[in-house]
């Protein structure tokens, strides 16, 4: 049967179809030689440039035989994220004593992102606190993550935001959107624009779209959803970096469709996340795998190193880890491989 | 009924009007057949549940319906610390033994002993004090003194406590020397640590277990009465609410063979299984074996049979040691305040092993539970209270063991029930008939209603309802019966230590007494409460339609018995599925039959009281292991309220003795 017999079977409205999309090959195939035009005239400077929408990618999938040009547009385009600061909230939703790790977790990020140049007046850190003085604390006053003790997390300059009963999932909302009562102290606030790069980590105990707080109330995967959406539509953040290190935690993220937003979780829904190892002279579990080895990967980074985020999630090793983790990709559009670990973190 | 639905359709007689049966009758028709049916297969057929209880109780021991033990409370985290008893500790355990044993052969004096208590108490900066008390006895008045020292957390908030006890004299009659010790350097060994999140008390008993008694009465503010057999002085010093206790019994020398834990306590109450478990976990992460019962569980077993006996044995020594609730150790009296706790007594030898237990490992395996204990928040409630352990590290939950134990006293109920429905009909049921319509009678050829071939609308009753064949139930005589059985019950009970007093006195053969007493009492109720009866018969004063009273009785009796042990077993389902196993088949089988009265009257007597300690004489051990039972339940009674005399005066033997006033009545 030859073409024309069959367009001439074809019933009526199929064939518009069809004349839509040769019209649309012979533009895309047209679109070349004006594209390398609009990206020459890309400013380069830090700036004011919008993320970069899904029909830039696909005019930078067709490259044109200029390779000069190439490299102006991805130097052009990919060095600038557009964003000026950076951010963390770190939350620690468990307590008690056998939870001694959750809290390390939370501490040593803590530990690595203020090492690598983010202030404590950006931090925002939820945590129990009720471990370091805990009677049952073989070495009081002290918070390790691991079972040499070669860094104390805890030690003389940590500065906790929300401690023990303030760690609620209402203030955890109220501080993601910015709605406070007038009383709450600017340290408490997350004070971002739409130019600030947020890094939010979680950890604690978790289910199918839920995480426990404080062992009283849960929040659900749709509560950060819609938190998210509001910082998105209230223009709070430029890109935000959600980990999370509990069980299921691949669930938690499920829900968010904001865009700008990359997700690392610990385990897959209906997996458990296990913790690393036991510090015999402390009694219980001093860090997370998936924690762990994420530190093994940050720990390393100095400022200016221009490791990628793809390169820290390609060292996740699903049996190290005993879960697999992980990543969420779609509703961030630059790619990790060009995203340097250092900007998130730093 | 069906065949209604299945009969062709008739055409119907011009004119005339079919009537049908309503619909209400047919539900009451269905209904009378159902329950007769029912009360049919109930009445005859109940008495099979008593096997399948007593063949399932035997397959308890198989491993199918055991569970492992695992710790429920994820805080406990048994083992996961460092252990820092080293050997200098374990010197401090020798040297305080041969202290101890010093000062028992110097003197007898309670008091002397609590002093020296308190001294090494308070040389190691810990609050000490003591506390007298005297206990009325019936040969003689104990001067007792209970010592104990509060060691107060550094860093805790003092709201909870631990207790380690040792009792001064030990189970087996010998001075507890390296128990005390153990206690005296476990007190010494906290100090030098600012982990505890909870306070610990440290208290050593003289005598015990009436000591423990004085002491948990007055740390939870009681004060004794002007009049009660044990007087007590308040305690000076105090800690926080106490959550759980170790009793430690190790004996005059080190070196032991296992180490074995005493579990349940008054009453057949148990502590937590976790606390259970986690002890046994930290005693076995030390490589100590651990015994239940005098016996370890080996690793594996020649053949299926053997391991069977040998769990069926074990359950045994739990069902003798459960049913008589009677306290084997102090841990027993914690129980009642929610305090969770467990004896560990060492064993010297143990048949079959060659391995000594050294002294080290026993203090390490002791931090090791303190140091879990630490950990807790709050009070243990993950794991079940109500177990039955097969062995040390295996458990029978409430869910698997309670139906068979249930299913033995079932029995009971269902007789009741199937009497009393006898009792209310004066022939024998019989199937109840479908109402049949009243035919029209004659026909008047004139007028206005045609004849019909169905009947008219009228139905008449079936003969053999039952409203038509009911009696009259007397419950004159039942009623008075179980009063005056019950109140002989009551007089017992009342006269019991009474009883005890004077056979310790007289130095009469307290057995014969006892023998002597009920076997008396019982033939007087078997034959003259059934005289009264006829002689109350022929005078008129029942009516000549009544049921039989003996029905009404048995009646009574099942009921109250099934229905006793069948709330007990929750409680203490050994002592339960102890007392269903010999009294449910002589009290289905009570009635008034005169060719079977010999072995209806052996069967109850086996039943009785009496009987049951005879049982146990033949199957324990003698007469003296029988008295000992007898004495031990009625001193149990009076000093520390274990409740196994008062049950057997008020509920047990009453009714037992209702069962032999129903074998002497009239048919």
């Amino acid at each position: 049967m030859t073409l024309a017999s069959g367009l001439r079977r074809a019933p009526s409205p199929c064939i518009l179809p069809l004349l839509l999309f040769v019209l649309l090959a012979l533009s895309l195939s047209l679109l070349p030689a004006t594209a390398a035009a609009e990206l020459a005239e890309v400013p380069t400077a830090a700036g004011d440039l919008a993320a970069p929408t899904n029909k830039d990618i696909v005019t930078l999938a067709l490259w044109s035989e200029d390779a000069r040009a190439n490299d102006e547009a991805i130097e052009g385009f990919f060095s600038t994220s557009g964003h000026t600061n950076n951010w963390a909230v770190l939350v620690c939703t468990s307590r008690f004593w056998f939870n001694y790790r959750h809290i390390a977790n939370t501490l040593s990020i803590y530990h690595t992102v203020k090492r690598l140049g983010i202030p404590d007046s950006n931090i925002i850190l939820m945590l129990s606190d009720d471990v370091a003085c805990n009677a049952r604390n073989h070495f009081p006053a002290t918070v390790y993550n691991n079972a040499g003790r070669f860094l104390d997390l805890y030690g003389r300059n940590i500065e906790v935001d929300y401690r023990g009963y303030e760690v609620t999932v209402e203030n955890f909302i109220r501080l993601l959107t910015g709605r406070h009562e007038s009383a709450v102290p600017r340290s408490k606030r997350l004070l971002t624009d739409d130019r600030s790069n947020i890094l939010v980590y979680m950890t604690g105990h978790g289910g199918d779209e839920f995480l426990k707080f404080q062992d009283a109330e849960e929040i659900s995967s749709y509560d950060i959803a819609d938190a998210f959406g509001q910082m998105h539509e209230k223009k709070r953040y430029h890109e935000l970096f959600f980990m999370i290190d509990t069980c299921q935690a691949a669930s938690m993220y499920r829900q968010i469709y904001s865009p700008n937003i990359l997700a690392a979780a610990s385990a897959l829904k209906g997996q458990n996340s296990y913790s690393h190892h036991l510090d015999p002279e402390i009694g219980v579990a001093v860090i997370d795998r998936f924690t762990y080895y994420n530190l093994e990967t940050l720990e390393k980074l100095k400022s200016g190193d221009p490791a990628s985020l793809a390169e820290l999630f390609a060292s996740y090793g699903r049996y190290a880890i005993a879960s697999t983790p992980g990543i969420r990709r779609d509703l961030y559009p630059r790619g990790t491989e060009t995203v340097r670990s250092e900007r998130v973190f730093k | 009924m069906l065949r209604r639905f299945f009969r062709p359709a008739k055409a119907p007689i011009a004119g005339a009007v079919e009537p049908s049966t309503p619909k209400e009758v047919k539900r009451m028709h269905a209904r009378r057949v159902v329950l007769y049916h029912a009360r049919n297969t109930l009445a005859k057929l109940s008495w099979i549940f008593y096997p399948i209880g007593i063949v399932w109780l035997l397959l308890l021991p198989r491993d199918e319906f055991h569970h492992k033990a695992a710790v429920d409370e994820n805080a406990l985290l048994p083992g996961q610390t460092t252990k820092y008893f080293s050997s200098m500790d374990m010197y401090a355990v020798t040297t305080y033994r041969q202290r101890v044993n010093e000062l028992a052969g110097e003197s007898r004096n309670a008091a002397d002993y609590a002093a020296f208590i308190q001294n090494e108490l308070k040389s190691f900066d810990i609050d000490a004090s003591t506390q007298n008390f005297l206990w009325a006895t019936n040969t003689d008045t104990v001067a007792g003194a209970n010592a104990y020292g509060v060691y107060r957390a550094p860093r805790g908030d003092g709201t909870e406590a631990i207790v380690i006890s040792a009792p001064w004299i030990g189970g087996d009659g010998k001075v507890n020397a390296e128990g005390v010790g153990y206690v005296l350097a476990m007190a010494k060994f906290v100090t030098k640590f600012s982990h505890w999140s909870k306070d610990f008390v440290f208290l050593v008993t003289q005598p015990s277990p009436i000591g423990t008694r004085a002491w948990l009465e007055a740390y939870h503010g009681q004060a004794p009465k002007p009049d009660a057999a044990l007087q007590y002085d308040p305690l000076q010093t105090h800690s926080g609410a106490i959550q759980e206790a170790l009793n430690l019994e190790f004996g005059d020398e080190g070196d032991y063979a296992a180490v074995e834990i005493l579990v349940d306590g008054l009453n057949g109450q148990l502590p937590n299984a976790d606390l259970v478990t986690t002890v046994v976990q930290c005693a076995q992460y030390e490589g100590i074996p651990v015994s239940l019962h005098q016996s370890v569980t080996p690793k594996s077993f020649n053949t299926p049979l053997a391991r069977y006996l040998h769990k069926a044995d074990t359950l045994v020594e739990y069902v003798k040691s459960q049913a008589l609730g009677l306290p084997k150790g102090d841990h027993a009296l914690y129980a009642r305040y929610h305090i969770e706790s467990i004896t560990l007594r060492g064993i010297k030898d143990l048949p079959g092993t060659q391995y000594r237990v050294s002294g080290e490992q026993i203090g390490r395996a002791l931090e090791s539970a303190l140091r879990s204990f630490n950990n807790l928040l709050e009070r243990l409630h993950h794991a079940y209270w109500f177990y039955i352990m097969p062995t040390a590290t295996s458990y029978i939950p409430m869910s698997v063991y309670l139906p068979p134990v249930i299913l033995l006293s079932v029995t009971l109920i269902f007789e009741s029930l199937a009497m009393w429905w006898r009792s209310g009909e004066d022939t024998n049921p019989r199937r109840p008939e479908k109402p049949a319509r009243i035919m029209p009678v004659g026909g008047s050829a004139d007028t206005s209603p045609p004849p019909t071939t169905a009947g008219t609308t009228l139905i008449a009753r079936s003969r053999h309802l039952l409203s038509f064949n009911a009696r009259v139930r007397p419950v004159f005589i039942p009623i008075v019966t179980m009063v005056i059985c019950h109140a002989t019950g009551a007089f017992a009970l009342y006269f019991a230590p009474t009883l005890l007093f004077m056979a310790d006195y007289g130095k009469i053969n307290p057995l014969n007494m006892m023998t002597g007493t009920l076997v008396v009492t019982a033939t007087i109720y078997g034959f003259m409460i059934p005289t009264l009866q006829r002689l109350l018969e022929g005078s008129g004063a029942s009516t000549a339609t009544a049921a039989p009273a003996w029905q009404v009785l048995k009646s009574f009796a099942c009921l109250e018995l099934g229905a006793s042990l069948i709330a007990l077993a929750m409680l203490n389902p050994s002592l339960s599925a102890f007392l269903a196993v010999f009294a449910v088949p002589p009290f289905l089988m009570a009635r008034p039959c005169q060719d079977r009265f010999a072995a209806q009257m052996v069967a109850l007597f086996v039943a009785s009281p009496v009987g049951l300690v005879g049982c146990v004489a033949i199957a324990g051990g003698g007469l003296d292991v029988a008295w000992a039972t007898v004495r031990q339940s009625v001193e149990g009674w009076d000093a520390y309220g274990a409740w196994l005399l008062p049950l057997i005066c008020l509920v047990y033997w009453p009714l037992n003795l209702a069962a032999h006033v129903i074998c002497g009545m009239e048919d």
